[in-house]
């Protein structure tokens, strides 16, 4: 909002203590306090908090707020608000036009429909040029439609005269829509986001897009039709897309594989790209990675190639664990996490072990890591986990985990490769197979129990095991206790033996046991578990 | 972190306000001078006159009081606390607007603009000119013209 010299300006003024002049204008100040007295800038301001056809009524107050209108740099079409009796007379429109169409629940309020009669972005992008525009042109545009390819193409191109900077487009077209040409050979664009809801579009041709963007910061797709083309190994290169800082790329339909190695990228999203079989990743400058959605499982081998020293945070999410992967990367901050594909007990077999072995392996260094339960089910299945590569940097574990022996050893091996972690996170999840095996028992009467539990037992004798792990455990978090039949055995345990716990926190909440009395007769008999740090504080949320 | 380093600020009309450094720096322009070194002592705030002076020194204290309060402060009570702030007179209102834009607080250009923007949308045109004393520079003709190039505005 402000340049450095005015910035500089009003420091001076600070220090001078010479008053009598309007920073922004140079003029006296007389004290007038009128709305239309407030700075250019001031009174742009106060409009972003209006929605577009507000700032657009406040035109007919007078010349100069007109001529604010005409020269608002941020032109923000969603920020219409639709009665309800205009819904549904929307919706009737475009169930006549496309009776097969399904939108998703709320898509509908942000639409407009564009009437024939009345194109009025168009309209108000053609009126700008009625009073002197902002030097660096429009810098932002951002609407969401239903619309005809002529209307998308001439709304584009309307835009891109106007220099925009910053394009955010949602669509629904009644085909494969193309981009237009201009898209890449614009100058000035910072960034764009073009979302097709329905049915998609395709990319201009790979030459123009190799050579152009040269200005695009952030790139954000989805909806991309790729079938014609599912290998995009040589659109992202080393030398294309030259700024690109920020890269999204969601329902790329039919992308099979692909390479993103653009030299100033930071971040990297891939969202929803069900055939995705092979990705590979490089950036020096790459911060950030996120894939979700991806790997499907099946025939196909799934390739994962990562080559990015700087990368501070891997989020691998709702994806199937590749087969073979390859990380460079040993970045000692970096934060991993995973969430794979769910997978039925019968299916889990060695290979997906194995491969999430290879690829826990390859991130052996980081500084803190998230699992989901189903990484322990996959863990759970394998003979002889030692052939983990110890977790040496590891310091914050957050783990999903279901309750029961049979989790007990890939915990424990879990552990034991993960000798110096300080702070612990366990979600409790109740697994639904083994559910029926356990009676539930309202008394709680093995809470008072003075014998050892079963799995107590197990953890006892895996103690010495897990010792450098237990020793170094500070702040200790389990959540879910209640959904899981009070399972009580591991926090036990972890009090016994924790010699440096500082703080254990149990969140006793979410889910079916809402009895209080329920809630205080457990806090009560756990506060009175033996703790090996004698100072070790149990808080309850 | 220093505690409770004070510092004096001095209004347009020479009147010294001592606060603490925590709450003057809420103010990006003072944090500025502060850190360059160039602020002098007392620190002149131009400008901003003694009456407005004191109100941004009220809204600075009580927010950065709820920030640091051991229990914290509601978000509730300081919406409605900030909402009683506003309550002013328009010409006080757009005194604090410029005051909050010269001192770089956001948090306070951003309460009192939406302030005004709450009072422009809802308004007919007419009312809009009367509830800010804006003199219509319109002709007849002028006025049709620009009604029927933003119609769409008006369905």
């Amino acid at each position: 909002m402000e340049t450095r010299s005015a910035k500089r300006r009003r420091l001076s003024l600070l220090q001078d203590g010479t008053g009598d002049h309007d920073a922004s204008s140079g003029q006296p100040t007389r004290h007038r306090r009128q709305i239309s007295d407030l700075p250019d800038d001031v009174l742009r301001h106060i409009f972003t908090f209006l929605p577009i056809k507000s700032i657009a009524k406040t035109s007919l107050v007078s010349k100069h707020w007109a001529a604010l209108w005409r020269s608002l740099p941020d032109l923000d079409f969603t920020t219409i608000e639709s009665s309800d009796r205009g819904i549904s007379a929307l919706e009737k429109l475009i169930m006549s036009n496309r009776p097969n169409l399904e939108f998703p629940q709320g898509f509908l309020k942000f639409l407009y429909i564009v009437d024939p009669e009345q194109d009025f972005i168009r309209q108000v992008l053609r009126h700008r040029s009625r009073s002197p525009q902002p030097r660096d042109g429009l810098r932002l545009l951002r609407f969401c439609a239903y619309l005809s390819f002529t209307r998308l193409n001439n709304l584009m191109r309307d835009a891109f005269r106007h220099m925009v900077k910053t394009l955010d487009i949602e669509v629904a077209t009644n085909d494969y829509f193309n981009l237009p040409k201009r898209v890449a050979t614009s100058e000035h664009l910072q960034a764009f986001r073009f979302v097709s809801r329905f049915p998609g579009f395709r990319l201009p041709p790979l030459s123009t897009m190799k050579n152009g963007f040269r200005s695009l910061r952030k790139l954000h797709l989805s909806g991309v039709i790729l079938y014609n083309q599912p290998f995009l190994l040589d659109l992202f290169t080393e030398s294309s897309f030259p700024a690109l800082r920020k890269l999204s790329l969601s329902r790329c339909l039919g992308l099979e594989k692909i390479s993103i190695k653009c030299g100033a990228l930071e971040s990297v999203v891939v969202k929803n790209c069900s055939k995705m079989n092979f990705l590979e990743v490089r950036g020096p400058k790459l911060e950030r990675l996120r894939v979700s959605g991806c790997f499907p499982r099946g025939r196909h081998m799934c390739v994962l190639n990562i080559h990015a020293p700087r990368l501070d945070v891997l989020d691998w999410e709702g994806s199937d664990v590749p087969d073979h992967c390859c990380v460079h990367n040993s970045n000692p901050a970096i934060r991993v996490s995973l969430g794979f594909l769910s997978i039925k007990v019968e299916d889990i077999d060695e290979k997906p072990a194995r491969s999430l072995l290879r690829f826990l392996s390859r991130i052996s260094h980081a500084r803190s890591l998230r699992m989901d339960s189903l990484s322990i089910k996959i863990l759970g299945n394998m003979d002889g986990l030692e052939v983990l590569r110890p977790f040496e940097n590891l310091a914050h574990l957050e783990l999903s985990t279901f309750t029961g022996r049979a989790y007990i050893p890939p915990l424990v091996s879990l552990f034991m490769n993960a000798p110096f972690v300080e702070c612990l996170h366990i979600k409790l999840v109740p697994d639904h197979n083994m559910r029926k095996n356990v009676q539930l028992d309202g008394n709680l009467a093995h809470l008072w129990d003075e014998s050892v539990s079963e799995e107590e037992k197990q953890w006892e004798i895996r103690s010495k095991a897990i010792g450098s792990f237990l020793d170094h455990l500070n702040v200790v978090k389990i959540t879910g206790l209640l959904d899981c039949e009070e399972e009580v055995s591991l926090t036990k345990f972890l009090l016994r033996h924790g010699k440096s716990l500082n703080k254990m926190i149990l969140c006793l909440e979410a889910g079916k046991v809402k009895d209080s009395i329920l809630k205080k007769k457990i806090r009560s008999r756990i506060v009175e578990f033996s703790k090996a740090a004698s100072n070790a504080e149990i808080s309850f949320c | 972190m220093a505690t409770s380093r004070k510092v004096t600020l001095l209004s347009s009309d020479g009147e010294s306000f001592e606060v603490e450094q925590s709450v003057a720096v809420e103010s990006i322009t003072i944090k500025d001078s502060i850190e360059e070194g160039s602020a002098g002592n007392p620190i002149p705030v131009p400008k901003v006159n003694s009456k407005i002076l004191a109100k941004v020194i009220e809204y600075c204290k009580k927010h950065v009081e709820s920030a640091k309060a051991e229990d914290r402060v509601d978000d509730e009570d300081l919406v409605a606390w900030d909402a009683d702030f506003v309550k002013v007179d328009q010409a006080t209102l757009f005194d604090l607007i410029r005051a909050a834009n010269f001192l770089n607080i956001k948090s306070l250009l951003d309460l009192t603009c939406q302030t005004v923007a709450d009072m422009i949308k809802g308004k007919t045109p007419e009312e809009k000119r009367k509830t800010f004393t804006i003199r219509n520079d319109f002709t007849p003709e002028e006025e049709e013209e620009v009604r029927r190039e933003n119609q769409w505005a008006f369905e």
